[in-house]
């Protein structure tokens, strides 16, 4: 390992608030107006989180196989203008999904999440997205845009699939709730 | 159970549905919940003894009214960058949490309405000055505060982090690995340690070259590191021809140094 310095092509820490003062003097020609020019640009780390939360419908009376898929209508829209080297991370939450009298219940894990990204934005770092990953009662990434040197600046665009291990889930009619998409920049 | 719903599920096995079936027992309207947030990241430098202050917006952008709620929260960061929340008390010493307030945690707002909010750091005189960072956060979430209901919430989470002093920032690399996949591809496994006492938000270029000829330069953070965490850095090529390859991967931690690391592997 080559350890060198190389002062000048460091970064400096990132600032919420970035505040760029220009000063603009006068040269010696025109000393006969003095003039300063200041000004505050406050970037701070923005966004908005819409969810279209449809239910989710699993019917695996057919199912022959171990994953059945579900049905959903959720998506996931929004904006996010983070700062230099984050990450920004959608991510949902999952929770067990119960019967109407709570005598059986579905863990998170038996359900599988793939995301479908249409997001907009020329400045932002590469895109992951989950691909038939199990949820759980921690978050687990649906989209993740890698830090970048100027920020992810996106319009969020995601859909939710879902499928189901049918082998897991004992016959009974359930309903989802108090699933979570997050939005995090970190 | 009730004897309506002894009938329904006895309707939907007549009709050979119920073996599972996700779905709402009672009507409900499909909710779409909306909430914009900001700043999400907050960063001080506050010693001991002193107060910070930042004012926090919240804002219901959707169309039905909203609940929203703030709760306190730990967190890190996971070896592979990923965000990780915790439950309060998690991180320890390194916690700014419990010397975090806000004005409301919860609060309920009509479509389009915003409330600002005060987040206040409030350190006791007999917090450590020894130079570092700290950090909380709150997650704050949006729930219906009508009759629409559906199957997710919205919600995002405000990080805040606090360094005092000037803490030292370093980092120090500890792999270094390629392996070929396939016929024109190689997989770039780093792995770095902050091996300091303040957080770094570095930049891994990666310099791929076949003889003077530079075939790969590519740039990506990779997140906050905190003191003592490692981060793994991965990258996939391909199209590469077959030969033999040198990389160079570089790290900018932000300090007066740079981190280089060498290596060579062939494409068969």
């Amino acid at each position: 390992m080559l350890q060198r310095s190389l002062t000048a092509l460091t970064g400096s820490a990132l600032a919420v608030v970035v505040a760029c003062v220009f000063a603009a003097i006068p040269s010696a020609v025109s000393a006969g107006s003095t003039g300063v020019v200041s000004l505050t640009i406050t970037a701070p780390v923005l966004a908005t989180i819409t969810v279209s939360s449809g239910t989710v419908t699993c019917n695996v009376t057919s199912a022959v196989s171990l994953t059945a898929p579900c049905t959903t209508s959720a998506a996931i829209s929004g904006s996010v203008r983070s700062s230099f080297n984050t990450i920004t991370k959608l991510t949902i939450t999952g929770a067990a999904v119960n019967n109407s009298t709570s005598t059986n219940s579905i863990p998170p894990s038996a359900f599988e999440m793939t995301c479908s990204d249409a997001s907009s934005g020329a400045v932002h770092g590469a895109l992951t997205v989950a691909n038939a990953t199990p949820l759980s009662t921690t978050a687990v990434s649906c989209a993740s845009w890698s830090s970048n040197a100027a920020g992810n600046v996106v319009n969020i665009s995601d859909s939710l699939a879902f499928t189901i291990n049918s082998f897991v889930v004992p016959a009974d009619t359930y309903t989802a709730t108090n699933w979570t998409v997050t939005l995090t920049a970190s | 159970m009730s004897t309506s719903y002894r009938r329904l599920r006895i309707l939907c096995a007549a009709l050979g549905m119920a073996a599972v079936l996700i779905w709402p027992p009672v009507p409900l309207r499909a909710g779409t919940l909306s909430l914009s947030v900001g700043p999400l990241l907050i960063e001080f430098t506050t010693g001991s003894g002193e107060t910070a202050n930042q004012r926090v917006t919240v804002k219901n952008s959707g169309t039905d009214r909203e609940r929203i709620i703030l709760q306190p929260i730990d967190w890190r960061n996971g070896v592979d960058g990923s965000f990780k929340m915790e439950r309060l008390g998690t991180e320890d010493t390194s916690s700014l949490t419990q010397f975090l307030r806000i004005s409301a945690t919860d609060v309920t707002l009509a479509p389009g309405e915003s409330r600002d909010l005060a987040l206040t750091l409030d350190l006791p005189s007999s917090f450590s000055n020894v130079p570092g960072v700290y950090w909380g956060g709150y997650n704050v979430r949006a729930v219906s505060a009508g009759e629409s209901s559906g199957s997710f919430g919205a919600a995002a989470n405000i990080l805040v982090l606090n360094t005092i002093g000037k803490p030292k920032t370093h980092v120090k690399l500890v792999q270094l690995h390629v392996t070929p996949v396939g016929h024109d591809g190689a997989a770039i496994d780093a792995r770095f340690v902050n091996d300091a006492v303040g957080y770094v938000r570095p930049t891994v270029r990666v310099l791929v070259s076949q003889g003077p000829r530079i075939v790969h330069d590519e740039s990506e953070g990779t997140g906050t590191v905190f003191p003592g965490g490692t981060r793994l850095f991965t990258k996939n090529l391909s199209g590469l021809p077959p030969g033999d390859y040198d990389l160079e991967l570089t790290i900018d931690y932000g300090g007066s140094t740079l981190i280089d690391g060498t290596t060579k592997f062939s494409i068969r």
